[in-house]
C-alpha cells in the first residue's frame, strides 16, 4: 500500500484533471477551487461479537475477529471507525465509487464479505443529487442476494485532501426493509489492485512503453507523454505493481522449431513467474516471444484457457505481422512499437475476461455470456482490431486514445471479483456482463418476481418469473402492449452455480400485431415468462441455485433487470428421482410450455402419472393444467395414417386435419383440482399472471360447452370489467356458481 | 496462384467441409473457433484459374454456401459463422492477422 504522503500526493494532482471520457485537451485546465477526487475504494469492516450461545449439546465454536482491512488509516476513535454494525454474518464492506477522475462511469459498487464465503455484490447506476452527493438505482446483485434486499443508494462523499479523512456515507433503501446506513472509511484512489509480470523469449525486447506521439497518425488532440502498460491500467482503476524481477525464458523451452506452443507457454509460465500458483489471484504473466506456432499471423494471445485456472498467462509475438507497419506508412518504425505495446495491451485485456469488441453478441452454443447484447465493431478500445474497423487501422488510430470502452471500462471496475479476477471464472464465462448498453437514466426499470416469500423451488416444479416493467421516469411512455411477451426482443440468462451461463431459448417466438400503449410516470406492465425449458432442453432442473437475469432490448438502450437467485430443493425421495428420468423430457417441457398437447402420448402419461402419485406436490398443478387444457375444447389433430415419417408433404401423405372432441367432464376436474381447491398454492406455482390465464379459460371452457348462468345485461357488463381488471376472486365465484348449475344439467359432451 | 481460406468467427464443433471448384480441399468433423483470436483454421490452394467457386459446407447445420473468387494475384478468403447462422465471406489481398 503507498504511504499516505504518496496518495495525498496523487490526489493533488488528480485535483488537477479534468475528468471527461475521451481524449483530454491539449492544455489542462485547472479547476479552480481545485476539486478533490472522490473515486476509489473505500471500506469498513467490524470486529465481531459471536452471538450468544443457545443451550444445546453443540459445542459452539468461537468466530474469529476481523482484522482491519490494511490501509484503513487508524483514527483517535480506534483502528478502524464504524458508526454502524454491518449486518450479522458480514466482516467486511467495500465500496467502488466512479464518479470523476479518468474516464468516469458515474457507477457506484460494493461488496459485502462475511463469514463461510458468504458474499453480496451490487451496482448500482449514479446521478448527482448535489455537490458531493449521488443517488442511483442498484442495478445487478450477485451472490447472497435474500440478505440484501435493498434497491437504491445514496452516497455522499468527504472531500478534503486529507485522505485519511475522506469517507464515504452510503444509505441503502428499498427493498421492503428498513433503511441501512454505513459509514466506510476511504482506502484508495484505485479500484482494485493487480500485479503484472513482463518476461521475455532469449533475444527479445518488451515493448512496455510508448510515446504516444511518435507516430503522427494520432488524434489532434492527444495529450503527448511516455504512456506504460502499468498507466494504461492505473487509468482503468487498477493499482498496478510489478511482481518478481522480468526473467528471460531460454529459447529452448520453446522446443526444436523454436516457435511457441500453448502448451510450451503454460510451461514455461510455471516455471519462469514468480507468481504462479493453481488459484485465483489479481496478476498476471505477460510473456513477450518471437512467433507462435501458428506463424507470423498470429500476433498475440491469451494462451490460458487450459486447466483450472485460466487467464494467468498472455503473450505477443514481436516476429509476427504486428511488427510489418503497412507500404508507404509515415514512421513504419514507431507504427511497429504502437503495435506491440497495443497488442501488449489487447491480449492482457483478454487476462481480465473481456471479449473482443465484435463478439458481444453470439449463440449460446459458444458458451457463458452474461448480458449479452450489442456489439461493438467500430469501438475505439484496446479489445477492438484496429484493422476491421470502416477506414483501416489508420482511421482506427486517428482516433484512438488508448484506452477500452465505456462497457469494458464498467466490467472491470464494478463486476464481481470473480469474473474479471486472473485464474477465477473460465476466459468467457460472464464475459458479456461488459455488454449491457444501459442508459446511464434509465426511464424504465424491469423487475423480474416470483410469487412467493423465499424463492425456493420443489424438485420437478417448473419456474414461472413475473415480469414488471415500470415506467421510473418523469414523462409518459409509449410502448408496445405485448412487449413482455415477445421473448424476440429479450435476452434471458440462466446460471446455475458453478456451471456456465445458458441462454434460454424459447420453444417459439410469438409475432402480435403491434399495438401501442401509454405506460404514465409510475405505471407499469406485467408478464410472466415460463423459463424452466426451451429449445436448450431443461435450464432449471437439477437441484441447486441459479441465477436469472434479463435484459430488455429497446430501441435506443437495453434494460436490465437485477439478478434474481432461486434455489430449486433436491428430491423428497426416491421416487421423484424416479419420475425425473421421464419428466426432464423435450416431450414434457413442449406440453408444459404450450399448455398441453393431444399428440404427445408419452409426455402426457408421465403428467398423468405425477398428478396422480404427486398430488400434494407444486408439480401437479402444472401438470392438470396442462392435461386439462387440450380436453377443455374441440382440438384439431393432424392425421397422417400410415404414411407418418416418411418424406412427402401432408397432402401427398393423406393426411387430414381430425377433430378430437372434448373431455368436458376430466377437464372440469383437472381445472378444478388444479385451480380452486388450493388457490394460494396455486398462484404461488403458476404465477399470478398464468394463474389469472387459466381462470379464464377454465371459464371460457364451461361457457362453451353448455354452462348457461341467467344474468342482468348489467351483471354480465360488471363482471366483464371485474374479470378484465383482474378480479381473481370474482372470476372462481363466477366459475364455481358454473359448476354449481351444471350439476342440475346432462354434460353436452364427454 | 495462392488461395487462403481462413475459417474464421462463429463455429462450434462444426462439421466443415470446403471445396474448391467442387474438389474437396479441407474437411473436419470438430471445428471450433478460438474465442481468444477469431481464429478457427485455413488452408491453403494452388489455383490455376480465376475465378474458382468455393464451397463451404456446415452439414450438422445445414448450412451450404458458395463464393465465386477471382484469384488474379494472391488471395485470402475469411469465412465466418454469423449468429443468424448464414455464411460471412471476407475478401483480401493482405494475409489476416489475429490477436
Amino acid at each position: 500500500m503507498k504511504e499516505q504522503d504518496q496518495i495525498d500526493q496523487e490526489y493533488r494532482v488528480e485535483a488537477a484533471e479534468i475528468a471527461r471520457p475521451g481524449i483530454e485537451p491539449l492544455i489542462p485546465i485547472l479547476p479552480w477551487p481545485p476539486r478533490v477526487r472522490v473515486s476509489g475504494l473505500y471500506a469498513a469492516s467490524r470486529i465481531v461479537t459471536p452471538p450468544i450461545p443457545a443451550p444445546g449439546p453443540l459445542p459452539i465454536q468461537p468466530v474469529p475477529l476481523a482484522q482491519p482491512m490494511p490501509g484503513i488509516a487508524p483514527t483517535a476513535a480506534g483502528p478502524w471507525q464504524i458508526e454502524e454494525l454491518l449486518p450479522w454474518g458480514f466482516l467486511r464492506e467495500e465500496l467502488r465509487l466512479d464518479v470523476d477522475g479518468r474516464y468516469p462511469q458515474m457507477m457506484a459498487s460494493g461488496t459485502l464479505y462475511g463469514v463461510l464465503a458468504k458474499r453480496v455484490h451490487w451496482i448500482a447506476r449514479l446521478t448527482a443529487s448535489g455537490p458531493n452527493a449521488w443517488t442511483g438505482s442498484i442495478w445487478f446483485k450477485d451472490g447472497d442476494v435474500a440478505s440484501f434486499p435493498y434497491t437504491m443508494v445514496e452516497i455522499t462523499t468527504t472531500a478534503t485532501f486529507l485522505s485519511s479523512q475522506r469517507k464515504a456515507v452510503v444509505r441503502f433503501s428499498g427493498g421492503g426493509t428498513s433503511v441501512r446506513t454505513r459509514t466506510l472509511a476511504f482506502k484508495s484512489p484505485y479500484f482494485r489492485q493487480v500485479e503484472f509480470e513482463f518476461d521475455c523469449a532469449t533475444g527479445v525486447t518488451a515493448t512496455t512503453h510508448i510515446g504516444t506521439h511518435d507516430h503522427p497518425n494520432r488524434p489532434a488532440t492527444l495529450p503527448g507523454e511516455t504512456l506504460t502498460i502499468e498507466e494504461v491500467y492505473r487509468r482503468v482503476g487498477f493499482d498496478v505493481r510489478k511482481s518478481g524481477s522480468d526473467s528471460i525464458v531460454p529459447i529452448g523451452d520453446a522446443g526444436t522449431n523454436a516457435r511457441w506452443s500453448d502448451n510450451e507457454m503454460h510451461d514455461a509460465m510455471q516455471v519462469y513467474w514468480s507468481r504462479f500458483a493453481g488459484k485465483a489471484q489479481w496478476s498476471l504473466w505477460v510473456f513477450f516471444a518471437r512467433l507462435h506456432e501458428q506463424g507470423t499471423s498470429l500476433g498475440g494471445i491469451m494462451f490460458d484457457d487450459i486447466g483450472p485456472n485460466h487467464r494467468q498467462g498472455t503473450a505477443i509475438f514481436n516476429e509476427s505481422f504486428i511488427s510489418t507497419a503497412p507500404t508507404g506508412d509515415a514512421n513504419p518504425v514507431a507504427w511497429a512499437k504502437r503495435m506491440r505495446f497495443w497488442t501488449a495491451c489487447h491480449e492482457m485485456g483478454h487476462a481480465f475476461n473481456l471479449a473482443h469488441s465484435w463478439q458481444k453478441q453470439h449463440p449460446p452454443d459458444w458458451g457463458t455470456p452474461w448480458i449479452p447484447l450489442a456489439n461493438e465493431p467500430e469501438a475505439r478500445s484496446f479489445m477492438n482490431y484496429p484493422y476491421n474497423v470502416s477506414g483501416g487501422q489508420t482511421a482506427f488510430f486517428s482516433d484512438f486514445a488508448y484506452r477500452f470502452s465505456d462497457n469494458e471500462l464498467v466490467f472491470m471496475r464494478h463486476a464481481p471479483e470473480r469474473f474479471v479476477q486472473m485464474g477465477n471464472a473460465d476466459w468467457f464465462d460472464h464475459h458479456g456482463f461488459e455488454q449491457a448498453s444501459a442508459s446511464p437514466e434509465p426511464a424504465l426499470k424491469l423487475n423480474l418476481r416470483v410469487d412467493r416469500a423465499q424463492a425456493t423451488y420443489q424438485f420437478l416444479e417448473p419456474v414461472v418469473l413475473e415480469l414488471k416493467l415500470t415506467n421510473i421516469g418523469s414523462r409518459p411512455l409509449v410502448l408496445e402492449k405485448e412487449l413482455l411477451s415477445m421473448t424476440d426482443h429479450m435476452t434471458v440468462i440462466v446460471k446455475k452455480r458453478d456451471k456456465p451461463a445458458r441462454q434460454y431459448l424459447p420453444f417459439a417466438r410469438y409475432c402480435h400485431d403491434m399495438q401501442a400503449q401509454v405506460v404514465m410516470p409510475g405505471e407499469f406492465v406485467t408478464d410472466s415468462l415460463f423459463i424452466s425449458v426451451g429449445r436448450n432442453g431443461w435450464d432449471i432442473a437439477e437441484p441447486g441455485y441459479y441465477t436469472i437475469q434479463i435484459a430488455l432490448h429497446m430501441e435506443t438502450e437495453d434494460v436490465v433487470s437485477e439478478a434474481l437467485t432461486i434455489r430449486v430443493a433436491p428430491p423428497r425421495g426416491y421416487d421423484e428421482e424416479f419420475i425425473a428420468q421421464d419428466f426432464f423430457s423435450d416431450d414434457v417441457g413442449r406440453i408444459l410450455n404450450f399448455d398441453g398437447s393431444a399428440i404427445l402420448r408419452r409426455g402426457n402419461d408421465t403428467l398423468r402419472e405425477v398428478s396422480d402419485r404427486f398430488g400434494d406436490r407444486a408439480v401437479a398443478y402444472h401438470a392438470r393444467v396442462a392435461l386439462a387444457s387440450p380436453l377443455a375444447k374441440d382440438y384439431k389433430v393432424l392425421d397422417m395414417g400410415d404414411r407418418m415419417g416418411e418424406m412427402a408433404s401432408a397432402k401427398e401423405a393423406g393426411g387430414r386435419l381430425r377433430r378430437a372432441a372434448p373431455r368436458i367432464e376430466e377437464a372440469r376436474q383437472l381445472y378444478t383440482s388444479a385451480l380452486l381447491e388450493k388457490k394460494d398454492q396455486a398462484i404461488a406455482t403458476l404465477g399470478r399472471t398464468d394463474y389469472e390465464y387459466y381462470l379464464g379459460r377454465f371459464r371460457e371452457s364451461l361457457m362453451e360447452h353448455g354452462a348457461v348462468l341467467k344474468k342482468e345485461p348489467r351483471d354480465v357488463k360488471r363482471d366483464a370489467k371485474r374479470e378484465k381488471n383482474g378480479d381473481i376472486e370474482h372470476t372462481m365465484r363466477v366459475i364455481k356458481e358454473t359448476l354449481s348449475s351444471l350439476k342440475d344439467q346432462e354434460p353436452v359432451s364427454r | 496462384m495462392l488461395l487462403h481460406i481462413a475459417l474464421q468467427e462463429g463455429f462450434h464443433h462444426d462439421e466443415v467441409r470446403v471445396s474448391v471448384d467442387a474438389r474437396e480441399v479441407w474437411g473436419s468433423a470438430d471445428l471450433t473457433t478460438r474465442r481468444q483470436t477469431g481464429y478457427a483454421a485455413a488452408v491453403e490452394v494452388d489455383v490455376a484459374h480465376t475465378p474458382v467457386v468455393v464451397e463451404v459446407v456446415l452439414s450438422k447445420r445445414g448450412v451450404a454456401q458458395t463464393k465465386s473468387v477471382s484469384v488474379d494475384r494472391p488471395t485470402y478468403l475469411g469465412v465466418s459463422l454469423t449468429t443468424e447462422g448464414n455464411l460471412a465471406w471476407k475478401t483480401s489481398y493482405e494475409p489476416f492477422g489475429y490477436l
